[in-house]
């Protein structure tokens, strides 16, 4: 009884790092649909070069994943900020289907830019913690990923103060909620938008650069946790990051105690269950018309 | 003025449809063209080209060594259809290299869907066709009668690496009982997983645990909670490249190791890349494939020092097999010394090679009454210090195995 339960709890820890992993993915991704209110379906690639900057930091410069986190950050600021200012916005105002094929489009190109240059060959850095774990009575956690979920915590606390609080913060909500109303009081909506953009897609490549120690590199590694954090956008309201980060955790215990229940091979059964019954029976998501 | 414009146009036009209908002629004199389809574009592009490689180099060495001698020398010429990996692209490009390209024989083709289907157009226009590197049995378990199978079949894979375990136990005194299985949610995994459910309780053997995996995983955690509840002897795993590095160093992690050991089958675990990788984690690992470069066979390291010469690379990945069947093919040609289909199918039919170049990874060549190689089979090789050396059998093995492999714990 007592290992089962040690087990059990040992599934529910994992889902939860798990989670945060999600969370980072996916809070970007609800970031840039809450202001700009487009699907951004390169999401995955950005976080895949985030994945490419910390790789080569770390085997050309032996500059630790953390510290190049911060690298990639800035330099898919300013990669998400060209992207929207030449690429999105000239399509802002076209359909939502035209959005989403441009969007699925940047992802393609990105993907087989990356092969082009890099191979399609998975390759992995060797970190000193790597593999290293801590122990909670008996619960094992693999520390990279721990702190890949405090990251994820911080930086959407620091987003969502970011957003509360500062004057630049609450001019992206304004542009967000109206964007006519907010060029009538002085608000350059357009500015606003590349800021989120950038914003967004800096989120996506942090993202990428924690999965490095402990995740494979390769062109289409951004994929697998793309498509959870597509469910956990809707699953915690789209737009609302506070409700991602709810429903990361939510969707990486589910994902994980249904490994347990059913087989790992049904781990996303799970999740895109979840997915079905929330657009059926809750299509607003769990913080239904709260978008922050 | 315009009309004689028009009669030449039309003139033209007839020729270009009409080159397009008749078939291209036979094959010019001097010449043997071997058809190839291979996945050269696409998601498995890095692996059609590895097995080109393969391709050009044994028809390279072929004709270096004065072509198909029964037919006066004449030089072996590869062309190649490229499958994307799929199956219809695949037929299609079988039919044009029947028909517009004429070719002798058929090789290749990597992806098992795409052999199945590719194998049925040969078999309907009577040109033999060598399937040296797609392995899902059912490819030579269906009566026809143009298909050779030159390369060890999933079956095998399964029955190898259970029968490898038995040997060592043997060997050893740490004889295996409890045994798990964890494979990949892919084509070639359920089908591996497939054979093992039959063959391993047929060895001896207790099934324990019985865990199938979604690739790519994005957490393999689950997987190895599994396989410590059933507490297995040795865990059975197939994965690919990425799937096998995480799993590893997740096992690691969860400080969980088997009894006894882990024995991985295919193309995955046994690659450079895997190897590089996985690093010092991967110590101990077993790797059940049908060739590797350090082995006690001859002429083995030599071809490997050519390829990876030429290429930066090890001759592995089926580029072993596809070199090894290009002699095969080889050695029909010049026993039918004709290009005539039904001859050439009975001359390869009759194949029985017990020496010369195939015998880097083959002990003899010969295919039974279905077409497959009744001598193809696998080694086990485990990882020692970085890289893969053959353990078993003894007679070809270039290393002792290391029985159990410690825990993690035990180890340095």
């Amino acid at each position: 009884m007592q290992t089962d339960l040690l087990t059990f709890l040992q599934y529910v820890a994992n889902g939860i790092v798990l989670g945060g992993v999600y969370g980072l993915v996916a809070v970007g991704l609800t970031l840039i649909y809450g202001v700009l209110k487009i699907i951004n379906f390169s999401h995955g690639e950005l976080v895949m070069g985030g994945m490419y900057v910390s790789y080569w930091c770390f085997v050309l410069w032996r500059i630790d994943p953390y510290v190049s986190a911060v690298i990639s950050m800035t330099l898919f600021f300013c990669i998400g900020a060209v992207l929207q200012r030449y690429v999105v916005e000239p399509i802002m105002p076209a359909p939502q289907i035209n959005q989403i094929l441009l969007t699925i489009g940047v992802g393609l190109f990105l993907t087989n830019l990356a092969m082009v240059l890099f191979s399609p060959d998975t390759r992995t850095i060797h970190v000193s913690y790597a593999t290293t774990t801590i122990s909670f009575w008996g619960v094992l956690v693999s520390i990279p990923r721990l702190v890949s979920f405090v990251v994820a915590m911080v930086l959407s606390l620091g987003l969502y103060l970011f957003l509360r609080t500062t004057r630049l913060g609450k001019a992206v909500r304004a542009a967000a909620q109206d964007r006519e109303g907010a060029q009538l009081v002085g608000i350059g909506a357009r500015q606003v938008f590349i800021i989120a953009f950038g914003i967004g897609a800096g989120m996506a490549a942090v993202a990428g650069s924690l999965l490095t120690p402990f995740y494979n590199v390769q062109p289409t590694a951004g994929v697998p946790f793309v498509l959870t954090a597509y469910v956990i956008v809707v699953l915690g309201t789209m737009g609302n990051f506070l409700g991602a980060l709810v429903g990361a955790l939510l969707i990486g215990v589910a994902e994980s105690v249904g490994s347990y229940l059913f087989s790992p091979a049904l781990r996303q059964l799970v999740s895109f269950s979840i997915f079905i019954g929330v657009l059926l029976f809750k299509p607003e998501g769990l913080f239904g018309g709260k978008a922050s | 003025m315009r009309k004689p414009a028009l009669y030449v146009f039309a003139c033209l036009l007839i020729l270009i449809l009409a080159q397009s209908w008749w078939p291209a002629g036979a094959q010019p004199p001097g010449e043997v063209r071997i058809g190839v389809l291979l996945p050269l574009s696409g998601p498995d592009a890095i692996d059609g080209e590895n097995q080109r490689r393969a391709f050009e180099m044994a028809a390279e060495d072929i004709n270096a060594q004065g072509g198909i001698k029964s037919m006066g020398g004449a030089r072996v010429r590869m062309l190649y259809g490229d499958t994307l990996g799929r199956a219809e692209v695949g037929i299609a490009e079988t039919e044009r290299l029947i028909t517009r390209e004429r070719v002798a024989l058929l090789m290749g083709t990597w992806h098992s869907g795409v052999a199945i289907s590719a194998t049925l157009v040969a078999e309907r226009y009577r040109v033999p066709f060598l399937v040296c590197n797609a392995l899902v049995d059912a490819i030579s378990e269906r009566g026809l009668k143009y298909t050779f199978h030159t390369v060890s079949r999933t079956s095998q894979f399964a029955g190898d690496s259970g029968a490898f375990v038995k040997a060592i136990g043997d060997r050893t005194g740490k004889r295996a009982k409890r045994v798990a299985i964890l494979n990949a949610d892919t084509f070639f995994g359920r089908e591996v997983a497939r054979f093992w459910r039959r063959l391993l309780p047929e060895q001896g053997y207790d099934l324990v645990t019985d865990v199938a995996y979604a690739s790519p995983s994005t957490s393999q955690i689950e997987s190895i909670l599994k396989l410590r509840a059933g507490r297995p002897d040795v865990v059975f795993m197939s994965a690919s490249v990425a799937d096998a590095t995480m799993t590893v160093r997740q096992m690691k992690e969860m400080r969980y190791w088997p009894e006894l050991a882990v024995v991985a089958i295919g193309g995955g675990p046994s690659h450079p890349t895997f190897v590089e990788n996985v690093g010092e984690l991967g110590e101990g690992l077993f790797a059940v494939n049908d060739w590797f470069p350090s082995i006690r066979r001859p002429q083995s390291k030599e071809l490997n020092d050519r390829f990876r010469k030429k290429h930066g690379a090890d001759m592995t990945g089926n580029a072993n097999t596809t070199y090894a069947a290009v002699w095969i093919a080889k050695d029909g040609l010049e026993r039918a010394g004709t290009v005539d289909g039904e001859r050439l199918r009975q001359a390869i039919a009759d194949t029985d090679i017990r020496t010369g170049v195939p015998m880097f990874m083959y002990d003899r060549v010969k295919f039974d009454e279905a077409g497959k190689n009744a001598y193809a089979f696998n080694v086990v090789a485990q990882l020692q210090k970085g890289s893969f050396h053959v353990v078993h059998p003894v007679r070809v093995a270039v290393a002792t195995a290391q029985w159990p492999v410690p825990n993690w714990d035990a180890r340095r």
